[in-house]
């Protein structure tokens, strides 16, 4: 007896060592890919993401899991979520680069094991950018809670505020927006009593007023030009009203709005008649990657609310002259409201100049409302357009953005639950395709089931943003900047 | 050692009759305070939740905090929390103060931050962890003094600061100040300034520098956190977001609080009491804590609130006849107070008999403006969500729930949205809602037969409340406003006649409005509403309109009218026309009547002041 209590750490650990080699011998197969969430069957990934742990739905009592490559593999034991090593997963993800994994589950339920059919991932060489900067904010209707512009390294689960309202009581801060995926050319918004827009180069920040007489609003919409020396914003009157039947929430919409460039070398916005006309609304402007065209969203001036509905947004394009800071004397239509019936929201050109993205919904321009919105791409070679039907989903699916190497799209969509907004990467093969967007992994896969903020507007960058808090906050205390106007041709 | 026993028995009755004070104030008098700070908190018990509130410094305070707090969703067991909490408290503060004066006639001195406690939790802005960090601290300090030897004391000292500063944030201040009093008090002891009467006499004191450790650990340790941890503004590093639920807002009475304990220490240090006056000095320090005592409590409690919380509290718990009862003691005094006992009268079925026995001054008295702000709209949005308007309630909840001060989430509030979303078939946007309530105590049980209605539309059809909203549903959308509410009550009452609910607010909005053209409009639809005796505000504005019609009202009124009405008309009428004080005459029998609201009433628009 005394001898078997000596040797029982010993048993113990050849037990629970036996057990963890042996996988799983007798089992019944159900014949079907198993139920996941997220959803990471059949997606395709880039090689330098964070594990995707996930959990099984229903009622599970033990899961056995095997991520297998070509070398090696995986073997993860959970109850009903899988939490995978990092460093084994980077390195299955390294061997496994351009060729898939197969992920086999196994589920214990009443005293049986049962195995699903296996699923596979791809695995891609083009690595994504290793951040993604977003807003996180509750979906709500005029006032916020905690929120606040955060960055989330791709290749782990490690994520930290850019800039929040824990810092700024109070504030609202939207529209974060980078140069051509570049982390130390930033801007971003700052509403409600310390409005103002926050500039920041190479770590330096300077705080603008952009409300002047001239223009309708404070700037909006932002695009950085590519040169860093222009950011394209709207200026519009947004309201919001609010729906009495079920299946509706909110509508947001623009009584005004035009579209002006920020000179930043000569702290002027400019503008001319064709992208301020009086008798259209132009919004959601964005610059081509050589920086010669503006791309922006233009409709007929109609009276708001009343024709709420009956408003509908061209993609229209106009020349740019970055270096006389000139636009063009005429407007392309893309694609046009009087074709298509309906209303283009954020076009998004992926930096190599191959695929315009674009959002489409039946009407009006703030798509994260509508849950008819759907992605579109634009060939910009032949003009045709067309929904990408495997990243679209019945929920919105709305703003987007490219990864610098144009590999790969992240977009935010409804698609869990119908409110809460969570960012969705999808891989663009340069030959017109993407793949099954894969949900952004946590840590814990009952992140998005708890949390009660929507990932807004996420854009990749190349590297983290170095914002130092108390310089930005002396920024922010300090008396902001005016703008001049100019207006051109 | 008849004196000792005497004051031994003072000691355990002042403390009875104070924790039962506490006790009864909290339970009896200030209970719905309780219930509102309940409400307004969400406190998960997941380890997550633990582990977001524990990387944050005073964290661990604040979420020892919102734990107990949610014990308020029981009546009577929030103030039993409350007086055990500030029992440990005095156990573990007598025990510092016992270190420096051990006097026995100073008793009273040990209860004061007990008291000072409880008065400040009579302010909802102060939350819970403002005490449970000051106990966390007062606990650092009792281990401080209770060691004896004074390299271990200087020890404990370095590491007790940083740690209490992570567990309770700002609290810590309170820590450091006892630390450097007890210090000098040794000091001056042992250099034989004075003597000291505490319970371990002949300790040494540590080195100066251990005061200058202890002074720059203060400072130092939140600025190092603020610089590599947690980045937030600097008052909220030096105290913690757990003191105050505005946080831009300095919290002047905890700091008191924190400050409190080393300032009686000196008092206690510097306080001698000579036998023969032992009796004096207890009564003396009884007497300086009653009046510390009642001045307090006069400052902070506020039973205006109380009461509006009070009407709250009742029609959350849909306990509609209860607010009408309490009503009748307590008429409203505010448009908050009066659309709750509206609401209640309206879902007990008596608004159209008796809302004009109650003070009615106008349409805010029936409907709540939306202000960005998080009571007025949660208050709000229980009109809205009886009424059928469930998006515009789920909107007014909603933004409650995002501006509450202190940016956490409410109970209540999720327990509503989870609703609204059923009603609209909404399912996983409430599976969300329903899951979240499913990791905490008191909201789990709901959850959890909720859950059995997600994706059951049969179920929710035939549930009595859900049900009725559903069948009550806006089918013709339009943008809502609570300013066209009057349009939207219409449009209600016009595709559901049946709801008997929107009829009674349409008709007390153009009683309340002296509007008897609208009321007469809606005649029609009364009729249909198979009442068995029609509200007598119906009868009497029909009557009055007859009046103004008729030769003779009174053969030509409807059948409906019962012959009481007729009569009280007639003395009325016969009252109002032969007196010029016919308002002061006619006041005692006759102010519940809608004619002497028509005739004398005032209509009152809400303004600033009234908003809490």
């Amino acid at each position: 007896m005394r001898l078997l209590l000596r040797c029982s750490p010993v048993i113990f650990l050849i037990l629970i060592l036996g057990s963890c080699g042996r996988g799983v011998s007798r089992f019944s197969d159900t014949g079907s890919v198993p139920d996941i969430f997220p959803d990471y069957t059949n997606v395709t990934i880039p090689v330098n993401i964070a594990p995707l742990n996930f959990r099984l739905a229903g009622e599970v009592e033990k899961l056995y899991v095997v991520f297998e490559g070509n070398k090696e593999k995986i073997e993860v034991r959970g109850k009903d979520k899988v939490h995978i090593d990092r460093g084994k997963w980077r390195s299955l993800l390294a061997g496994n680069a351009g060729d898939s994994i197969s992920v086999t589950v196994y589920a214990f339920r009443n005293k049986e094991w049962s195995r699903y059919k296996p699923f596979f991932i791809r695995v891609q060489h083009e690595p994504l950018d290793r951040w993604l900067v977003y807003r996180l904010i509750a979906p709500g209707y005029e006032s916020w809670s905690e929120m606040g512009i955060y960055q989330r390294d791709l290749t782990s689960f490690a994520s930290e505020p850019v800039v929040d309202n824990r810092l700024l009581p109070g504030a609202c801060m939207n529209c974060h927006s980078f140069r051509s995926n570049d982390p130390s050319d930033m801007m971003f918004h700052l509403r409600g009593n310390i409005a103002a827009t926050i500039l920041v180069r190479e770590g330096k920040a300077v705080k603008l007023n952009t409300k002047i007489k001239e223009t309708i609003s404070n700037c909006v919409y932002p695009y950085w030009h590519p040169s860093g020396n222009y950011i394209a914003f709207s200026v519009n009157n947004i309201s919001q009203v609010f729906h009495s039947v079920r299946d509706k929430r909110i509508e947001v919409f623009d009584s005004k709005s035009d579209i002006v460039v920020y000179d930043i070398k000569n702290n002027k916005l400019i503008t001319a008649g064709l992208i301020s006309s009086d008798s259209s609304f132009e919004t959601f402007p964005a610059f081509s990657p050589d920086g010669r065209e503006l791309y922006f969203c233009s409709a007929a001036k109609a009276a708001q609310p009343d024709n709420y509905n009956r408003v509908k947004y061209s993609l229209c394009r106009i020349g740019f002259d970055a270096g006389a800071g000139t636009f063009g004397h005429s407007i392309d239509t893309l694609v046009s409201s009087h074709v298509t019936g309906k209303s283009v929201s954020f076009p998004r050109i992926s930096p190599d100049g191959s695929c315009l993205v674009f959002t489409l919904s039946d009407y009006g321009n703030f798509s994260i409302w509508h849950r008819d919105a759907d992605l579109y791409q634009l060939d910009l070679q032949t003009g045709e357009f067309h929904p990408i039907v495997n990243v679209n989903s019945k929920e919105s699916d709305s703003y987007h953005s490219w990864s610098s190497n144009s590999s790969w799209l992240v977009f935010s969509s409804r698609r869990t639950d119908g409110l809460y907004t969570s960012p969705f990467f999808s891989y663009y093969d340069r030959k017109g395709n993407f793949s099954k967007p894969f949900m952004l992994p946590q840590e814990d896969p009952d992140y998005y089931k708890f949390t009660l903020r929507s990932f807004n507007v996420p854009e990749l960058v190349t590297g983290k943003v170095r914002n130092d808090g108390r310089s930005l906050l002396k920024t922010i205390g300090s008396p902001a900047k005016n703008v001049n106007f100019e207006l051109k041709n | 050692m008849q004196k000792n026993k005497a004051l031994g028995n003072a000691v355990i009755l002042f403390s009875g009759l104070f924790f039962a004070g506490i006790f009864v104030f909290y339970a009896f008098f200030y209970n719905s305070h309780l219930h509102f700070e309940e409400q307004f908190q969400l406190h998960l018990m997941t380890w997550d939740w633990l582990l977001t509130r524990l990387s944050l410094p005073g964290g661990f305070a604040g979420y020892l905090g919102s734990f107990l707090t949610q014990f308020y969703f029981v009546s009577l067991a929030g103030p039993v929390v409350i007086v055990l909490l500030l029992a440990t408290l005095t156990i573990v503060v007598k025990k510092i103060f016992s270190k420096v004066n051990s006097t026995a006639a100073l008793f009273p001195f040990t209860f004061i931050p007990a008291l000072l406690s409880a008065m400040i939790l009579c302010n909802e802005f102060y939350p819970l962890s403002a005490i449970t960090s000051f106990l966390i601290a007062m606990t650092g300090a009792m281990t401080y003094v209770s060691v004896t030897r004074r390299d271990r004391r200087a020890i404990a000292g370095s590491v007790l600061i940083p740690v209490t500063y992570w567990l309770a944030g700002g609290a810590f201040i309170s820590l450091v100040l006892i630390m450097i009093v007890y210090e000098l008090i040794l000091r001056m002891r042992s250099s034989g300034t004075r003597s000291v009467t505490g319970d371990i006499p002949g300790l040494k004191p540590i080195s100066f520098w251990y005061f200058v450790v202890y002074v720059v650990l203060g400072l130092a340790v939140p600025l190092v956190v603020r610089q590599y941890l947690v980045m937030q503004p600097l008052m909220i590093t030096f105290l913690s977001e757990f003191y105050y639920k505005v946080r831009t807002t300095i919290p002047t009475a905890v700091i008191v609080l924190f400050i409190l304990p080393p300032v009686i220490m000196l008092i206690l240090y510097t306080v001698r009491v000579k036998e023969n006056r032992v009796t004096l000095a207890a009564a003396a320090a009884i007497l300086v804590f009653a009046a510390i005592g009642f001045l307090g409590f006069r400052n902070f409690a506020n039973f205006s609130a109380e009461e509006i919380m009070r009407y709250d509290y009742l029609v959350r718990s849909r306990r509609w006849d209860d607010a009408v009862k309490y009503a009748e003691r307590n008429p409203p005094r505010n448009f908050l107070s009066l659309s709750m006992l509206n609401l209640s009268l309206a879902k007990s079925g008596q608004m159209g008999s008796r809302m004009f026995s109650f003070p009615q001054r106008g349409d805010n008295g029936l409907f709540i403006p939306f202000n960005k702000e998080y009571v007025a709209p949660m208050m709000g949005n229980e009109i809205l969500y009886n009424l059928g308007f469930v998006n515009a309630a789920q909107e007014y909840v909603f933004e409650s729930m995002e501006t509450i001060p202190d940016m956490g989430k409410s109970a209540r509030a999720l327990q509503r949205l989870a609703e609204t979303n059923l009603i609209n078939g909404e399912y996983r946007v409430a599976g969300k809602y329903i899951d979240l309530l499913g990791k905490t105590i008191f909201y789990r049980k709901w959850a959890r037969n909720a859950r059995n209605y997600l994706n059951n539309e049969d179920k929710i059809d035939k549930d009595p409340d859900w049900g009725e909203k559903r069948k009550f549903a806006i089918t013709e959308d339009y943008f809502f406003s609570i300013k066209n509410i009057e349009a939207s009550l219409a449009m209600m009452v016009k595709a559901h006649p049946d709801n008997k609910t929107a009829f009674e607010y349409l008709m007390a909005f153009y009683l309340i409005n002296k509007d008897l053209r609208n009321v007469l409009y809606l005649v029609p639809v009364m009729e249909k509403m198979n009442y068995r005796e029609v509200p007598v505000a119906y009868q009497e504005a029909l009557m009055y309109v007859l009046g103004l019609n008729s030769n003779d009202p009174m053969k030509n009124a409807p059948p409906y009218i019962s012959q009481a009405t007729k009569e009280r008309m007639q003395a009325y009428a016969g009252i109002y026309t032969s007196y010029q004080d016919a308002e002061t005459r006619l006041k005692k029998n006759f102010s519940g009547t809608y004619w002497y609201y028509l005739h004398f009433g005032k209509l009152v628009r809400s303004d600033d002041s009234e908003k809490k």
